[in-house]
């Protein structure tokens, strides 16, 4: 009897495992390629040693060779595909569209005749990696320049269809490259770390390093931050390991930190250390960190226009004030008015002329005139006569004054906002 | 407008201006300030230390293309060409772009790493073809019946819609989706899938998606032959993983 409700109990226990196993089987994402479709990866190995060391730890695709040289790189295609595919590789153009380097269906690239593989044109097994080598040998006649096309490794089905209406379809990857064509001192790997700063967003505390790419090549930091407290003795925090994304010659990168509670508002020792291959930098700092809001730049770009807003409105109370026109005379084209200080031969430099008193008799109008006729052309005495006092020039300069104001104001909220670099 | 009372506004406008001003100076002034930290000190030489373990490493993630049709299989509306329009519809279901460390996908999210965020790769979707031309080639023959092609060109577009798979989880992982893509003559590529940013990409990103084709034999042709099953081939459409 006991031995019967034991072997229930575990037929019991027996089916609900099955059926737990096939929901999980059930419920689990349908991503694996259906019988007859098309399926790969691309995988970038880190580089060995040679000319492109100093940017070649990484899965990106970054070469620096010099004329008459070659480099090479590494890649495993992975096939996620029930079928045989035939695998194809080639090297094709990018082109900067909206302002970011993209795959171009239809560009040639120079590379690609230069460009060798270890295995290329073969059928891929369903479910095989291959590993392939891709050298690229730099003719001993090219100029030194950077050139950055793609790698594409296209995957095609073996068996042609035979339906009547048909579209051949490919599955295509494609890896970007970064190839300097020139010596490692021409294309040297540099970059400073400038600050460590405290930051706060959306309530996360967080450490930013900010370094700069000064090389001709780009970088992909890793490294570390450790603080100790400069006010009192404290255990050092740290090392805290930070990333940074791709930053190219030229460019400015931020590397963000989240860090705990542990870390307060005080005066701190920093060591700040990054590395990019073999070349690491590190800077130590001692200074003030502080957790403050992301950005205020919204609430500055308001006060900006606050402050512009009662600029205008104190120039023109104080025209009013002082009984003068809300316009300058300049702004108000007077052809219309042959009697009147400002005809001209030339209308369109008629503002020039403005400078004679609006009160002026005819006299006046007549000697404008010769003043005209005997002067040489108004808008060279304009710029170079300060004794035209016309309101044109000082309206002018006014608006410059304010225009360089508020590019001044925009500049350094930018400067001194943390912007995270894509 | 009595002179006084226009004297006494632009007073009052004044007065609210230099307020305006003040306000305005006393609130930009410290905003900046505050985000200015202390200028870094002079730096000096730090000690680098190395380290070295052995462990069982994870697989290094990477971007996984799969479920596209070798060839994209086309029905007519209709069964037979009657010199009127002659509508062509096909479906590629079941394509998947996802971030894993293997072809099968793992929702696990340390099934592979990127081994630091400085190696973390987006990635988009494009839709190119080679060239816009249907070549229509008339049953048992080997030449092609030229009277019988067809241009893809504005008014007769390869109609690409991507329908996002329900437990696809494009949105949901960052991906934006252009539902109405488009091949014709001069537009022969489009981007109907671009993933987040790199920053934002993990180790299990997933998209599904189908797309769905549409377009037209024109009306108005005349085959060499009647009575005879024509064979319309278009040009060959590439479906790449840009790698960001």
């Amino acid at each position: 009897m006991f031995a019967h409700i034991r072997i229930k109990f575990i037929m019991k226990k027996l089916a609900t495992l099955i059926l737990s196993i096939s929901l999980i089987a059930i419920s689990a994402p349908p991503v694996h390629a259906a019988e007859g479709d098309l399926g790969i990866a691309l995988q970038v190995l880190e580089g060995g040693e040679g000319s492109s060391s100093s940017v070649n730890k990484n899965n990106s695709l970054w070469f620096v060779i010099e004329p008459g040289t070659s480099g090479n790189r590494d890649v495993v295609i992975n096939s996620a595909s029930q079928v045989p595919q035939k695998i194809s590789l080639s090297i094709a153009a990018r082109s900067l569209i909206d302002g970011e380097l993209r795959f171009d269906a239809n560009g040639n690239s120079i590379v690609d005749t230069w460009t060798t593989y270890s295995m290329n044109n073969f059928v891929l097994s369903p479910g095989a990696s291959q590993l392939v080598t891709v050298t690229i040998n730099v003719p001993q006649s090219a100029s030194r320049e950077v050139l950055q096309p793609a790698l594409l490794v296209k995957a095609t089905g073996v068996q042609a269809s035979d339906a009547q209406y048909k579209i051949p379809s490919a599955l295509q990857i494609s890896q970007g490259i970064f190839l300097g064509v020139g010596t490692v001192d021409e294309f040297s790997t540099t970059f400073t770390i400038d600050d460590v700063f405290g930051q706060t967003d959306q309530g996360i505390k967080s450490l930013i390093v900010r370094v700069s790419n000064t090389g001709s090549t780009p970088i992909a930091l890793q490294g570390d931050v450790q603080l100790s407290s400069a006010t009192f003795t404290s255990p050092t925090i740290g090392p805290l390991a930070f990333y940074s994304s791709t930053i190219y010659p030229g460019e400015v990168g931020f590397a963000e930190i989240p860090v705990g509670d542990e870390v307060i508002e005080d005066r701190y020792r920093i060591q700040v250390r990054a590395s990019q291959s073999y070349i690491t930098v590190t800077r130590n700092f001692e200074k003030n960190i502080d957790f403050r809001p992301k950005s205020q730049l919204t609430d500055i770009l308001l006060w900006v226009g606050l402050i512009l807003l009662s600029l205008v409105l104190a120039v023109v109370s104080l025209r009013v004030l002082r009984g003068k026109p809300l316009l300058p005379k300049s702004a108000k084209p007077n052809f219309q008015t042959p009697a009147g200080p400002t005809v001209s031969a030339t209308p369109s430099r008629a503002p020039v002329l403005t400078s004679v008193p609006v009160r002026t008799s005819a006299v006046a109008t007549v000697m404008a005139r010769e003043t005209l006729l005997n002067s040489p052309p108004p808008i060279s005495r304009a710029s170079s006569d300060p004794s035209m006092t016309s309101s044109a020039k000082p309206g002018k300069l006014r608006t410059n004054i304010v225009v360089l104001f508020v590019v001044y104001l925009v500049q350094q909220g930018k400067k001194r906002f943390y912007r995270p670099t894509s | 407008m009595n002179l006084l009372l226009k004297k006494s506004l632009a007073g009052v406008t004044l007065s609210l201006a230099m307020a305006g001003l003040l306000a305005g100076t006393m609130a930009v002034g410290p905003a900046l300030a505050n985000n200015q930290q202390d200028e870094p000190d002079e730096g000096f030489a730090g000690i680098s230390a190395t380290t070295s373990a052995s462990t069982v490493t994870l697989p290094w993630c990477g971007w996984y293309l799969t479920g596209v049709s070798d060839s994209l299989n086309l029905v007519g509306a209709q069964e037979k060409y009657d010199g009127t329009e002659l509508e062509l519809s096909g479906q590629d279901d079941d394509l998947v772009a996802f971030v894993n460390g293997s072809e099968s996908y793992s929702d696990s999210a340390d099934n592979c790493t990127w081994y630091g965020a400085q190696n973390t790769k987006a990635a988009r979707v494009t839709v190119s073809a080679d060239g816009a031309a249907f070549d229509a080639r008339p049953d048992g023959g080997d030449e092609s019946d030229n009277s019988m092609d067809f241009v893809l060109d504005e008014s007769n577009k390869l109609d690409i819609a991507v329908i996002q798979n329900p437990d696809g989880a494009c949105t949901a992982d960052g991906f934006q989706v252009d539902a109405d893509a488009s091949v014709y003559e001069s537009n022969l590529s489009s981007t109907p899938i671009q993933s987040a940013a790199a920053d934002s990409v993990t180790t299990t990103n997933r998209c599904g998606w189908s797309m769905q084709y549409n377009t037209t034999i024109p009306g108005g042709l005349s085959p060499w032959y009647g009575d005879l099953t024509y064979f319309f081939t278009g040009p060959t459409l590439t479906t790449t993983l840009d790698i960001l």
